[in-house]
């Protein structure tokens, strides 16, 4: 039994057998000068017609992958250049062999992940017109692991018909088209799996554990009997989850736990109030930044937040107070600059020195909150009391909340409480600020552990200290969506989670599987 | 000709979908010439591959110049698309 790590592309467990989708041998396509041309015409028609037949089968959003495997093929570039280098007299293997690898390399060249992982697209083109020319076809044993290089978004639907159990591939991404694909279709996937097609031998028996991020190469029966357990109760779940979104999530001992939504934009507002949320935990408001100077009327604002505080009337909508400091690109602000700005002038601070942008945000949400009780107002990286005094004194009766971002924050909350109405845990940056690690940062991001006990103590004194002073806390960092932590944080006592819509319906069948105690542990 | 300065303001800025907006509408316009310049990058309007190697984000600052028969309709349906902020327009 061999473990290899990954990277989890798409989620759930699959048992299997490997089938290694190894460079099938093409016949080389030696055509050249006219004859090249006319087979490539051909192949590229053919191709067409497919590809608009499986961009009709998917639904919008991956349909739209193929879409652009449409517009690929009518790329000025890559045909122009394929067709130049045939009228060159080069063979048409040689022609698109060499373009290929000539627009695959500009692309992993780039520094974005979210485009390089574009060259996928590139190179499965590439492939299929290939396979257009030659006309033959892969035959995949049904149920089984596909491993490859690089599962290209093709692959997903073409061997969607032998009911593929997994895709494995030594490269790739969690970012790319494929991936996109693999969860839509709900089958597991793992990306960057090192080595795995020279290690895994075709016919052998994989679990592929999607959560976790795991090959198990020659499994044991018991745990292959596991693992399936593991796959029928995750299934169960899911389906309960998205059965149940609009129900409470109350825990075993009858303990309701609020699920509530981050969002960033007015449509996620309304996915949110569809996924069944208790609430909007987070109202992040940068989205109106990018209006320009639009974004210092409360015109701008009034709008979103009624809105918001109608859809989710009666239950509540916290607006969070811009928190964008000299890293953010709004020039229109004149934010000097800072060699520092995750440590400089950001949130709250920015808010109290810049009124013009404090201002009609929170007159906006003053005004919203007249018409809908439900809304109220959060503060962004508070670090001291008198932070949350100033827009206490500004805001009278609204309810405020403060965002328990910095370690200085967690440890003082009971020199807020009394300016404040409830808090929320923004766990993200709070480990951050806790380990001093920039969990972006290429070279130190895998020091970035949400498990570090550090912050779970903070976490831990923060939710005392609530709950000493009557004052609501919850979380809205990633670790309230997931399954690992769900239940430490439910135990401790906190009274709400917040997380992104698509994850509040299995958030709230996570509660309800749980005991709750006291609350103090 | 129709000479654009254009700033990007949709979250995805000229990723793969908003790309693929802008190519496929372009593609219905065959007697149109148009190109995208960033940072001094200049690159065909009809070529999604080379679009995309642009990467534009949001914020960023886009130099469209269009010429040929449909600018004006092409740029008003455009503009529809990828949404954004115009910052300095030229017909000439």
């Amino acid at each position: 039994m061999r473990r290899i790590k990954c990277l989890p592309a798409s989620p759930g467990f699959a048992i299997g057998k490997a089938f290694l989708l190894s460079k099938k041998d093409f016949p080389s396509l030696t055509e050249r000068g006219e004859e090249a041309l006319f087979l490539l015409e051909n192949a590229k028609s053919k191709l067409r017609e497919k590809l608009q037949l499986d961009s009709e089968k998917l639904g919008d959003e991956e349909g739209e992958i193929f879409l652009s495997h449409i517009l690929l093929l009518e790329d000025p570039e890559i045909w122009g250049k394929v067709q130049e280098k045939i009228e060159d007299g080069k063979s048409l293997e040689e022609a698109l062999k060499e373009v290929g690898d000539e627009v695959v390399s500009l692309f992993e060249s780039l520094d974005d992940e979210r485009f390089r992982s574009r060259a996928d697209d590139i190179k499965d083109i590439m492939r299929r017109i290939r396979e257009a020319i030659v006309g033959n076809e892969i035959v995949v044993p049904e149920g089984s692991i596909i491993i490859s290089e690089e599962i290209l978004p093709s692959h997903i639907v073409e061997f969607e018909r032998w009911k593929p159990k997994g895709f494995i591939s030594s490269g790739g991404s969690p970012f790319s088209h494929s991936a996109i694909l693999a969860r839509a279709k709900g089958i597991p996937m793992l990306t960057s799996c090192r080595g795995i097609t020279e290690i895994v031998k075709d016919g052998e028996i994989l679990i592929l554990d999607g959560e976790k991020g795991e090959v198990i190469i020659g499994p044991s029966e018991r745990l292959q009997k596991i693992y399936l357990e593991k796959e029928a109760l995750r299934r169960k779940e899911e389906k309960e989850a998205i059965a149940k979104r609009h129900l409470p999530a109350i825990t075993k001992d009858g303990k309701r736990i609020m699920v509530y939504a981050n969002v960033g934009n007015p449509e996620e507002i309304e996915e949110a109030k569809e996924m069944g949320a208790d609430g909007i935990g987070i109202f992040r408001t940068e989205f109106l930044l990018f209006q320009g100077e639009d974004a210092l009327r409360k015109e701008s604002h009034l709008k979103v937040y009624r809105m918001a505080g109608e859809i989710f009337y009666p239950n509540p909508v916290h607006i969070r107070l811009f928190d964008i400091g000299a890293d953010k690109p709004f020039k229109f602000l004149n934010l000097p600059d800072e060699p520092n700005p995750a440590l400089g002038l950001r949130g709250i601070r920015l808010l109290l020195k810049k009124r013009e942008l404090l201002y009609p945000q929170l007159e906006a949400i003053m005004e919203a909150h007249k018409e809908y009780q439900n809304i109220s107002v959060i503060l962004p990286m508070v670090s001291f009391p008198q932070e949350v005094k100033k827009i206490r004194e500004m805001v009278g009766e609204i309810p405020v909340g403060i965002m328990v971002e910095t370690p200085a924050c967690a440890l003082s909350l009971s020199k807020m409480a009394k300016f404040c109405d409830f808090f929320s845990i923004g766990t993200n940056d709070l480990l951050q600020y806790t380990l001093a690690v920039d969990r972006a940062g290429k070279d130190v991001s895998e020091l970035y552990n949400p498990a570090h006990p550090s912050l779970w103590r903070l976490i831990k004194i923060a939710v005392k200290e609530a709950k000493r002073y009557g004052k609501e806390i919850g979380v809205c960092g990633e670790i309230a969506a997931e399954r690992a932590f769900i239940p430490r944080l439910v135990k401790m006592g906190v009274v709400h989670l917040s997380v992104s819509p698509r994850f509040v319906p299995i958030v709230k069948e996570i509660v309800r599987s749980l005991n709750r105690g006291d609350g103090e542990n | 000709m129709l000479k654009v300065k254009f700033r990007l303001t949709r979250e995805d800025g000229l990723h793969a979908r908003p790309a693929a907006q802008l190519v496929a509408l372009a593609l219905k316009y065959p007697k149109l010439e148009i190109t995208l310049e960033k940072d001094g990058k200049e690159v065909n309007g009809k070529s999604l591959s080379a679009i995309l190697t642009l990467q534009g984000e949001m914020g960023d600052v886009i130099s469209f110049k269009i010429s040929g028969e449909g600018e004006e309709e092409f740029w008003e349906n455009l503009k529809q698309t990828i949404q954004g902020e115009v910052m300095e327009i030229e017909k000439n």
